[in-house]
């Protein structure tokens, strides 16, 4: 795990991750794309692979790369705690609106049980 | 074959929307997102606190606060708001940030959108969560090695467990 931090970093393998994120391609497609010699293009692949974001798929004479789901499963999984803690954010609100309208519609209610200033 | 239409939804995915329908007039429900006084009373999640919260209200304005653990830890955050249309809209990007207000540089900023609905005397608050897909991927792939590297990211890391163990 500590190295995929420093695996996205380079510019060029982030731009592999988000032009693999349209559907797999060939390494062929993908220097194309990157306009760089595919030599680079197969090291940063291999990088990519070693760090378990892409894994190659030989078809007929070609390999084929695409990313693979873990790292996207871990994002769903974080985004959905971040929604958690908006839903609990919401719980708390709701709360608070009680005791404050409790508080401000007292005046009109003469009520006995509520003593606060 | 490749079975991508799965995962290029999920990929895609790099946002969320909450909503609520809340039992208060919306002019009322704007005060309690713009307002520190308020502010500091609902927005941690229990059982944290907000023992600081400044807001300057305007586009470009800075609302920084901190939350504090039970333990006493402090963990500051910044959001600058984008757009206010008060009381029908707030939008606004945020990020972890330290007591000076300056954002904590490898934690990628996310931006929100909260809009104010009456309904019925009611009012339905929506909140919009939007990460930038690059950054965001970074985060989720380096959630592993981050722990430790600032205590805020530890807190929203200690905290993800929290929940997921309930």
């Amino acid at each position: 795990m500590k190295t995929l931090w420093t695996v996205l970093a380079d510019p060029n393998r982030e731009h592999i991750v988000e032009m693999l994120r349209d559907g797999p391609l060939t390494v062929g497609e993908i220097t194309r794309r990157l306009g760089i010699r595919q030599p680079q293009v197969s090291k940063h692949l291999k990088v990519l692979s070693e760090a378990a974001i892409v894994e190659v798929q030989p078809q007929a004479n070609r390999r084929i790369y695409r990313l693979r789901r873990e790292p996207f499963q871990e994002l769903e999984a974080w985004l959905q705690s971040f929604r958690r803690l908006w839903e609990e954010r919401f719980d708390r609100l709701d709360n608070y609106l009680l005791e404050i309208q409790a508080t401000e519609q007292q005046p009109g209610h003469g009520s006995e049980d509520n003593t606060d200033v | 074959m490749f079975d991508d239409q799965s995962l290029t939804t999920r990929v895609a995915e790099q946002e969320f929307v909450v909503e609520r329908l809340f039992n208060a007039p919306r002019a009322l429900m704007f005060e309690v997102f713009t307002r520190a006084e308020h502010l500091k009373r609902w927005w941690a999640p229990q059982p944290y606190a907000v023992p600081v919260c400044t807001i300057d209200l305007r586009p470009g304005g800075i609302w920084h606060y901190c939350m504090r653990s039970p333990e006493g830890r402090l963990h500051w955050a910044r959001s600058v708001y984008r757009e206010i249309v008060p009381p029908e809209k707030l939008v606004y990007t945020s990020t972890f940030a330290d007591e000076h207000a300056n954002p904590i540089e490898g934690i990628p900023e996310h931006l929100t959108t909260l809009t104010f609905t009456e309904e019925e005397g009611k009012t339905r608050v929506r909140a919009h969560v939007q990460f930038a897909s690059a950054e965001a991927l970074k985060v989720a792939v380096g959630l592993g090695m981050l722990e430790g590297m600032s205590m805020t990211w530890e807190y929203l890391v200690e905290y993800v467990r929290e929940l997921q163990a309930k």
